[in-house]
């Protein structure tokens, strides 16, 4: 868009715009903000607001907690909701230092530096994700409950279905917002939804994934539901996923497309699946953050458990959809939509990235049902799992240079300190599978 | 039988207070469409049956009311009539403190539900001015690229506009909008 600072004043007094959220992202990848008045606008815009970082989880000590927020003039946006009186709008925002300098647990800045890294060999991610989300009823005191349906309720013969308008009302607010909508359907579960939007580089992308979870969320809130990204809200269905579909353009060029090539996939291409295979056991931390995220990488519901790639079949960790040209691109299917889009962004490119610098060479795809498989037979193929819970998977990046780096030190630390807390939280409470399956037994 | 004038809900934790509400509106010859216990209750509710009127008592749980109440103003969700019984006043709302007596309860409920009405035939007509006006602006500008591109007057390129939208069976703000999309994709020859 390339707004100017002017350009951006300017539209908020035309539309009478009263209320600015600027929004940045913690390390868990919540989104927060700091509302601002259209007065207190132009200091913003130069990058001289401040705020006390330390209140923000995994930020920084209380002594060194004065940060800056520097809003990206080229995400202002006007929430399309009306209000009674004086629109808000909302610009996403880098966090810096007091000296000037990114601050090393922004996120957004460190997904900036992957994409710099990627830059300087000539290449530019685009991501296109689908984020599917579950849409439940609250109860009379507004918490969320796991019911998807009235039941037995008076307006029985009622015609609609709520989720579906809920969900429309998202999609067509998300259009006002200037998202292109590729898809939106009612998923496999009961109550579950996805909505696809139209691939962008990895910077937009992750900006309107942080979006679109407040977006869903709002608008299922006016409706009466509670929309939830939580990856697998109900045992033995189908969990929520976030595939992710991947491809380098390098000089305006798809560079995954070798009309040469048997298959249609350049060496880039298979490199770049070599490194989402390769360093997979190490982002799945980040792609898959929440102990529940391990519920869903489970056999039998349609998310993967085994590092293999395919042409066609659904089960392995990366699927080559069957467009090619332009189109051409690669399908992670591990990341789930309660990860921080930021973060998730930079280890998938930073992965697929270091296939491409190191050369590395994919193994042979898999087109049949992994899941059939024996283990005598996945281990003939070199079949290895992702890791099985949250602590090993914060074990595994722990081993992995790569995408340490990806995070950045600092997020690093923080990162994985978070996520072994939320590991022993959930190791010491006793489950109500326990007590159903042991109390009268034992 | 007289015919029902409009329908409505009733949202309240309180037994006694909504069926006073329901009858008071009956006799009136308000339709009763269902009731609801909370907030959320309600707004699921107003999405699923879209009745005319919501009758909201004040301390209807959880108790974001003004929240609720800017919802229903914003979506156009219905005609709303607040009777306060708890909690600090609502402003810029229509509300009502409780008790209230059943004739100012019904002409209070006729006099919003006709309110509504008429903002909702005002959001109709804003919606297909709107639509006409984009309409109009697309129409422009493709017969302007027609103009630019085969060397055409303005009436020339309106009449290969209107004669191609015929031949094709498009409207004519389809065929605008094939040609600033594509401006080669439309054959003018």
């Amino acid at each position: 868009m390339g707004l100017t600072k002017e350009d951006v004043l300017q539209i908020v007094k035309e539309k009478g715009v009263k209320f600015i959220r600027l929004q940045f992202t913690d390390i868990v990848g919540q989104l927060k903000n700091v509302a601002i008045t259209a007065e207190q606008l132009p200091k913003a815009l130069d990058g001289e607001l401040m705020f006390d970082g330390s209140s923000i989880e995994g930020f920084v000590r209380i002594e060194e907690s004065d940060m800056y927020l520097r809003p990206d003039l080229d995400t202002f946006v006007i929430f399309p909701w009306r209000p009674h009186e004086g629109g808000v709008a909302r610009l996403m925002c880098d966090v810096y230092n007091p000296d000037g300098t990114p601050f090393h647990g922004c996120p957004r800045c460190q997904l900036k530096k992957m994409i710099n890294l990627a830059a300087k060999e000539g290449y530019t991610m685009n991501a296109g994700p689908e984020a599917e989300f579950f849409l439940f009823h609250t109860d009379s005191d507004g918490a969320p409950t796991l019911h998807t349906h009235d039941q037995g309720s008076y307006f029985d013969l009622a015609p609609t279905d709520l989720g579906e308008n809920a969900r429309r009302d998202m999609v067509l607010c998300l259009e006002e917002m200037g998202f292109e909508i590729e898809a939106s359907h009612h998923e496999v579960a009961p109550g579950q939804h996805e909505i696809d939007f139209k691939y962008s580089d990895a910077l937009t992308t992750a900006d309107s994934l942080a979006t679109f979870k407040f977006v869903v969320r709002a608008i299922a809130q006016r409706h009466g539901l509670h929309a939830t990204f939580m990856p697998k809200p109900i045992a033995f269905i189908n969990g929520s996923g976030m595939h992710t579909h991947l491809s380098l353009f390098k000089d305006g060029e798809n560079a995954f497309h070798d009309p040469e090539a048997a298959d249609g996939l350049s060496k880039i291409c298979r490199q770049f699946i070599a490194g989402l295979l390769e360093n997979a056991k190490g982002y799945t931390a980040v792609t898959n953050p929440l102990v529940n995220s391990y519920k869903r990488l489970v056999p039998g519901y349609e998310a993967p458990v085994y590092i293999a790639w395919s042409y066609r079949n659904r089960s392995p960790l990366v699927r080559v959809p069957a467009r090619r040209g332009i189109g051409t691109r690669v399908e992670l299917r591990s990341p789930d939509p309660s990860c921080n889009p930021y973060l998730a962004m930079a280890v998938m490119l930073r992965a697929g990235l270091d296939g491409v610098l190191r050369q590395l060479e994919p193994p042979g795809s898999v087109d049949i049902n992994i899941y059939a498989m024996t283990e005598r037979e996945k281990n003939d193929y070199g079949i290895e799992r992702l890791p099985g819970n949250l602590y090993e998977a914060v074990r595994e990046l722990d081993r992995s240079p790569v995408i340490k780096e990806a995070l950045g030190e600092h997020i690093y630390k923080r990162f994985r300190e978070a996520r072994l807390k939320e590991w022993e939280d959930y190791k010491l409470q006793v489950h109500d599978w326990e007590v159903k399956q042991y109390l009268a037994r034992f | 039988m007289e015919r029902a004038k409009y329908d409505f809900c009733v949202a309240t934790a309180n037994l006694n207070l909504k069926r006073q509400v329901i009858a008071a509106l009956a006799a009136a010859g308000f339709q009763p469409a269902g009731t609801a216990a909370s907030i959320p209750d309600l707004l699921r509710l107003l999405r699923t049956i879209q009745p005319w009127l919501a009758v909201v008592d004040t301390a209807v749980p959880p108790g974001n009311l003004a929240q609720l109440a800017s919802i229903i103003e914003e979506d156009s969700l219905a005609a709303a009539v607040y009777v306060g019984t708890s909690g600090p006043p609502l402003t810029h709302y229509v509300m009502l403190p409780w008790p209230v007596e059943a004739p100012v309860l019904a002409a209070v409920a006729e006099a919003v539900c006709l309110e509504f009405a008429r903002k909702k035939k005002l959001y109709r007509e804003i919606a297909s001015l709107k639509e006409k006006l984009t309409a109009r602006r697309e129409i422009e500008k493709a017969k302007g690229l027609l103009m630019q591109k085969l060397s055409l007057t303005e009436e020339e390129a309106f009449q290969r506009l209107r004669s191609h939208s015929m031949q094709q069976r498009l409207s004519l703000i389809e065929t605008a909008r094939q040609i600033i999309l594509d401006p080669d994709a439309v054959p003018f020859r």
